[in-house]
């Protein structure tokens, strides 16, 4: 008797899943490191950290995307190792990415029945049973929803809501993951998903929710886990944590001296950017960057910061809004256009936007003015001229290459990343753009870049730059504009530039 | 609650008639019988009419295999050498005296192997579909010629098998009948299977697919072996139509298939086009061939009007998609 009462007792107490030191690293970057959580059974538990603290990395691995380095990872009770999401929502982990998975061009019913379509006849689908089927699934949960409709034709929330039926009701999930869900709902949407939320915790599904916004973590959260740098930092219940204490535990870190010696901005506007819109991604970001100044762009994943340089650029489709530099109009249409009035743009893709990886270092460092300043009548290029310049910016840089013959690709990232500023200093601009100038560079580089950056805004221009990280943006800028949903939800300067102040304005609250 | 959600979610309401785009392909085919009984007399005469269909079931035979392949976001350049290939085998086996039923059998089980092997080269082997089976189409083109020494067949071809396609069991010439029935059996896998559906699903997203529990690997594999036994038979009916073994059977064909795959609608990109618009596209291009030949226009210029009728689609589609986007 007393036996069957113990062994109840700790059938209750099984966490629902527990992770153990787990550690995971790409290369040279260990993104996770000896991490653990667990999470109990019915409860949802909130995961914050910043950009790149490794929660994405930690649900890659709990849900088979990625494999750990090292540590282990058990599932009510018994050890699991999932080789693929599909895998793991057989065993009972069903994740909800940030990107929607769903067939678009197929029906809601197919999307929800995929795999496991009623049949009639041994091999012929049940149209009939599978449209009343997802139907009546759709319509317990009192949403809107057309089963027969294609996916491509629903709003992005609607979307959503039939991936989270499909993955959590459908498939019998004991744990689900929830990567930013609410990103694209609207406030009635998000009543829907919390009160499937608290259906699945009645019935003992345990929940890791991601979220920037913290009223939501407050709203719907058992317990919340701060990580940072790859290490969990606290996990506490959360009537016993406060919305400060937790940005404090995701930032918690010193600013270190890799940053030059910066001189003052003119008072003088070099760039006024107005009323700059792109639908869906951006409305009115208004702005101005006086001459010498270094402008920092800032903003959470989805907040649209990422695209203000683009649209500057002429990346992006703008759809309103006017651009001065120097006070003249810029007719932003395309990147070529852009560069002919003037501006410098680095790419956040080096690879994919920026170099030429299998042409040389030379070649590279003067694709972008080429016509302008080493041809002769239009097309002939004067060799010699094109190379002494590249020669010379290499040793200004310090890029390490063997020769300016070299392929552009056989640098190091670092090196590359060098070239990719350096390759401005070549010519005459009137405003630099830059986007995550020292993504995956190491100190060494990061040093020489900002030294670089520094000395283009000494010379007089007028810089913006966007960097995911926020020391890097505190350490090199004037000001800096913190964008969310699109808008300009402050702009912040001198001692006001801390990242507990940019976080405070990037998150929803 | 439900108050709360009735008023905050868009109600999104059931359009389940046709699209344009959908209907597009049958409308040109419409477009096109009027242009043709306008232009020539001879055009709607039954003769007429039967012969576009008997010359269209072979390049429709490939078609169909190719609409699969397609769908599931592949292509398919090798299935002009396998038609040849089914057409020599069979031409080959039958003059060394071997029953029609073991010569046709071999024709298709050779085509099912190559397409095997595409679909190996390009799942396992991680191959573009475009470059694996380029390399297919080329090697396979040897192996023909290897097969018969480069010369055509003319002997020992038995009568009973040119009846196949020549004669007739319902009124309508057979060469007829296949293409109906391939239509037909493709109409019913696309819609009405699951393997159909998860082709769609495969080519509409292979990492959703996988997330679902398709076994993508095999569904792609699945359609170019069952593309290479659409060539394969397309090169036996060949054979049975013209009583000879031709080792440059389906040269070009592969152009031809692809044409009407996608003039009827079908995406290049995969996951979308329906059965009804692929038997359009094989009408549209076989109706126009026809049309152009009534009309004494000369076969190197008949080419510019089946490459406009495809610009023209792609445009047609490209317009649509920019405008719903």
């Amino acid at each position: 008797m007393e036996g069957s009462i113990v062994l109840d007792s700790h059938v209750i107490e099984t966490n629902a899943l527990e992770i153990h030191g787990v550690s995971k690293s790409f290369g040279q970057n260990n993104v996770l490191q000896d991490l653990n959580l667990t999470l109990r059974k019915g409860e949802v538990h909130a995961l914050m950290g910043e950009n790149g603290a490794g929660k994405s990395t930690l649900i890659k691995i709990i849900s088979g995307v990625h494999k750990a380095d090292q540590g282990e990872i058990n599932l009510n009770g018994s050890k699991v190792d999932f080789h693929s999401p599909y895998e793991a929502q057989i065993g009972g982990v069903a994740t909800l990415f940030q990107e929607i998975q769903e067939i678009p061009d197929l029906s809601v019913a197919e999307n929800l029945y995929a795999g496991m379509e009623p049949r009639k006849h041994g091999f012929l689908i049940d149209w009939k049973k599978l449209y009343s089927n997802a139907q009546r699934q759709i319509d317990e949960l009192g949403l809107r929803i057309d089963a027969t409709q294609k996916m491509r034709s629903l709003s992005p929330s609607s979307r959503k809501m039939v991936e989270i039926i499909r993955a959590v009701h459908k498939r019998g999930a004991s744990v689900v993951i929830m990567d930013e869900p609410t990103a694209n709902l609207n406030q009635g949407e998000i009543d829907a998903l919390f009160s499937m939320i608290e259906e699945l915790k009645q019935k003992g599904v345990s929940i890791i929710y991601i979220s920037h916004r913290m009223r939501e973590i407050f709203q719907i959260a058992n317990r919340v886990s701060v990580l940072r740098d790859g290490r969990l930092i606290r996990t506490s219940n959360i009537e016993n944590i406060s919305e400060d204490e937790i940005v404090k535990l995701m930032v918690g870190r010193d600013l270190p001296a890799l940053y030059p010696q910066r001189t003052p901005p003119e008072n003088e506007v070099a760039m006024k950017v107005d009323n700059l819109t792109v639908d869906g991604e951006l409305d009115s970001v208004s702005f101005e960057v006086r001459k010498r100044e270094i402008l920092g762009i800032a903003g959470l994943e989805g907040s649209g910061a990422t695209s203000v340089i683009k649209a500057l650029f002429g990346l992006r489709p703008v759809s309103g809004g006017t651009i001065e530099v120097d006070g003249e109009t810029l007719v932003i249409k395309n990147p070529k256009r852009s560069i002919a009035q003037g501006l410098a743009y680095v790419p956040e893709d080096r690879k994919e936007d920026g170099l030429f990886l299998n042409k040389t270092v030379n070649f590279n460092l003067v694709a972008n003015v080429l016509k302008s300043h080493f041809a002769r009548m239009g097309f002939v290029v004067r060799k010699r001229a094109a190379q002494t310049t590249s020669r010379d910016v290499v040793k200004r840089l310090g890029i390490k290459t063997t020769g300016g013959m070299a392929k552009i690709g056989s640098l190091s990232g670092g090196n590359q990343q060098k070239a990719l500023v350096g390759r401005w200093l070549i010519g005459s601009y009137k405003a630099i753009l830059l986007e995550e100038p020292t993504r995956g560079v190491d100190i060494g580089a990061k040093v020489d870049i900002y030294e670089e950056i520094n000395a283009l805004a000494r010379s007089g221009l007028p810089v913006v730059m966007y960097s995911s990280e926020l020391l890097e943006l505190i350490g090199m800028c004037d000001r800096v504009v913190v964008i969310r949903n699109g808008r300009v939800s402050g702009i912040l300067s001198g001692d006001e530039l801390t990242e507990e102040n940019i976080l405070e304005k990037a998150i929803t609250s | 609650m439900e108050n709360v959600l009735n008023n905050a979610l868009p109600m999104t309401r059931p359009t389940r008639r046709a699209s344009l785009a959908e209907l597009a392909p049958a409308l040109i085919v419409v477009v096109l019988l009027v242009i043709g009984t306008i232009t020539s007399d001879r055009f709607m005469q039954t003769n007429n009419i039967l012969n576009i269909l008997q010359y269209a079931a072979e390049p429709s035979l490939i078609a169909v295999g190719m609409m699969f392949v397609i769908l599931a976001r592949g292509i398919d350049l090798s299935v002009g050498s396998v038609m040849g290939v089914g057409n020599v085998t069979a031409a080959l086996l039958l003059a060394a005296g071997y029953p029609v039923i073991v010569a046709i059998l071999a024709a298709v089980a050779f085509g099912a192997v190559i397409g095997l092997v595409n679909g190996l080269l390009i799942t396992k082997g991680r191959m573009e579909p475009i470059i694996a089976t380029l390399a297919t189409m080329i090697g396979v083109r040897s192996i023909i010629y290897f097969m018969t020494d480069g010369a055509p067949l003319f002997q020992g071809i038995p009568r009973e098998f040119v009846q196949i396609v020549r004669g007739s069991v319902t009124g309508l010439p057979n060469g007829v009948l296949f293409l109906v029935i391939s239509f037909l059996l493709a109409y019913v896998l696309l819609n009405h299977t699951r393997y159909g559906r998860h082709v769609y699903a495969v080519g509409g997203s292979e990492e959703t697919s996988e997330l679902f529990g398709i076994k993508v690997t095999r569904i792609k594999i699945s359609v170019y072996v069952l593309s290479g036994v659409m060539a394969a038979i397309a090169g036996v009916v060949g054979a049975s139509r013209l009583g000879i073994g031709d080792p440059n059977s389906g040269i070009g064909y592969e152009l031809v298939a692809i044409t009407m795959v996608v003039v009827g609608g079908v995406r290049l990109a995969g996951g979308v086009g329906t059965v009804m618009g692929a038997l359009s596209g094989v009408l549209i291009v076989s109706i126009l061939t026809n049309i152009l030949q009534l009309n004494n226009v000369s076969t190197h210029a008949q080419h510019i009007f089946l490459g406009g009728a495809m610009v023209g689609m792609m445009l047609f589609l490209s317009w649509r998609d920019a405008k719903k986007a």
